[in-house]
């Protein structure tokens, strides 16, 4: 099964975005140009209260949408890294992020998250105990935060992912 | 005699001493008690949360003058009343978002309760819990007006022309249908009131009232001088407290 989800946690705030990927030509690059149609995950019970661990907070919205073909998974998500949500997109599958990129950028520093650099550290690795990643990124000075809300993100995906793995049987 | 004279002189020092000592001491007790309290209160208002937690006192937040800039917008969705005041959104007066830019359609569908700005859509429980916040890059365009349509499917009008969801809004097609912006309404008396009253609290968290209690800014220009006033009072009551206290041993 392959499984590529939205889910939206932040407030919208009026700041100077910058964009890098549309959602459309992430998901498009995810699935090879072939985009399958969404579908919705409802999001309550033990589900929500592991997200809002994850996440450190309870503002965490009830409906995941999420794209899925094979045993690939790719989730857009969004968290705050110190004032304003940051977008980023995770491809996950057999249960390792395949892929990751960041889609939106609203903070005014730590934008180098956005280099392959930083992304490319997130491949490979998988969910481990206590809601942690087996392979940690490494901080990037001046980017703390966000660099946080991208590892709580990753997290989320894999969670999810594992999730509706479970639900598919 | 005139050791009589020099006791006699001294008593009424000392008595003089005693005298404003007390006097000083009852004036400045009250004000030593407000800034020892809010002083302790402000020394662990982390522990205590005062910043997170806001001042109802309808007192207080007309004395601070915390009144919106705007009266809110009202429109009717269902049998209830969405609002939206300096960018937070309420569903019959109780808060549902915050930092959400002005309504251009509210309505319910799917028994969701479903706003739209420029460039977002939110999806409510009728609860208040949010659903899924859509951002514009997931949007066909600038949103313009939305409501239900008469198939019972959502309909946006946008900068890119008119859309219409599938039941889930999870994707949108073009379509002939169209849809106007749908004006304001006024706002009941009842919800007028609960949002001000969310407003006003949301505006104020008690350690910025402490923080002026204790400089006196509360009571405004003058209060600093009058807080001013109670540290000197503490400092000539040390004064006058050492002064007795050696005289008395001298005795």
């Amino acid at each position: 099964m392959c499984v590529v989800g939205a889910l939206v946690f932040a407030p919208c705030v009026a700041v100077a975005e910058q964009i890098f990927l549309t959602p459309r030509d992430f998901l498009s690059e995810a699935f090879e140009g072939e985009v399958p149609k969404a579908q919705t995950l409802w999001v309550r019970g033990k589900v929500k209260a592991d997200i809002s661990d994850i996440l450190g907070r309870k503002s965490v919205g009830l409906r995941i949408r999420y794209w899925g073909r094979g045993d690939r998974t790719a989730w857009i998500l969004e968290d705050i890294g110190k004032y304003h949500p940051i977008t980023a997109g995770f491809v996950v599958q057999s249960d390792k992020v395949r892929r990751v990129s960041v889609l939106v950028y609203r903070e005014s520093i730590g934008w180098e998250i956005k280099y392959p650099f930083f992304t490319d550290q997130f491949v490979g690795t998988s969910l481990s105990n206590g809601w942690r990643l087996s392979n940690p990124p490494d901080n990037i000075s001046g980017a703390t935060l966000s660099t946080d809300a991208m590892t709580r993100m990753a997290i989320v995906a894999l969670y999810l992912h594992r999730h509706t793995r479970k639900l598919d049987g | 005699m005139a050791r009589g004279k020099q006791r006699k002189k001294v008593f009424s020092t000392n008595r003089y001493a005693y005298v404003w000592h007390k006097r000083i001491g009852l004036v400045a007790s009250f004000l030593v008690v407000v800034l020892s309290l809010s002083g302790v209160a402000l020394m662990h208002s982390d522990q205590l949360l005062l910043d997170q937690h806001n001042m109802k006192n309808r007192w207080v937040l007309d004395w601070y003058g915390l009144d919106p800039e705007s009266d809110p917008l009202t429109y009717r969705v269902g049998t209830g009343w969405i609002s939206w005041l300096e960018g937070s959104l309420y569903f019959n007066g109780n808060l549902l978002a915050e930092n959400v830019a002005e309504p251009r359609g509210t309505t319910i569908h799917n028994n969701l309760i479903i706003v739209a700005n420029a460039s977002d859509l939110y999806l409510f429980t009728k609860n208040g819990e949010l659903v899924e916040h859509i951002r514009g890059l997931e949007l066909p365009g600038e949103i313009l007006a939305m409501d239900t349509g008469p198939n019972g499917h959502l309909l946006a009008l946008t900068s890119e022309g008119s859309f219409q969801s599938d039941f889930e809004i999870l994707n949108w097609y073009p379509t002939e249908l169209t849809v106007e912006p749908a004006p304001p309404r006024p706002t009941p008396a009842d919800i007028e009131e609960a949002i001000l009253d969310n407003y006003r609290g949301h505006g104020l968290p008690w350690s910025r009232v402490l923080l002026d209690v204790h400089t006196g800014r509360i009571l405004g220009n003058w209060g600093p001088y009058l807080m001013d006033a109670a540290a000197l009072c503490l400092l000539i009551l040390a004064g006058s407290g050492i002064y007795n206290w050696i005289r008395n041993r001298r005795k």
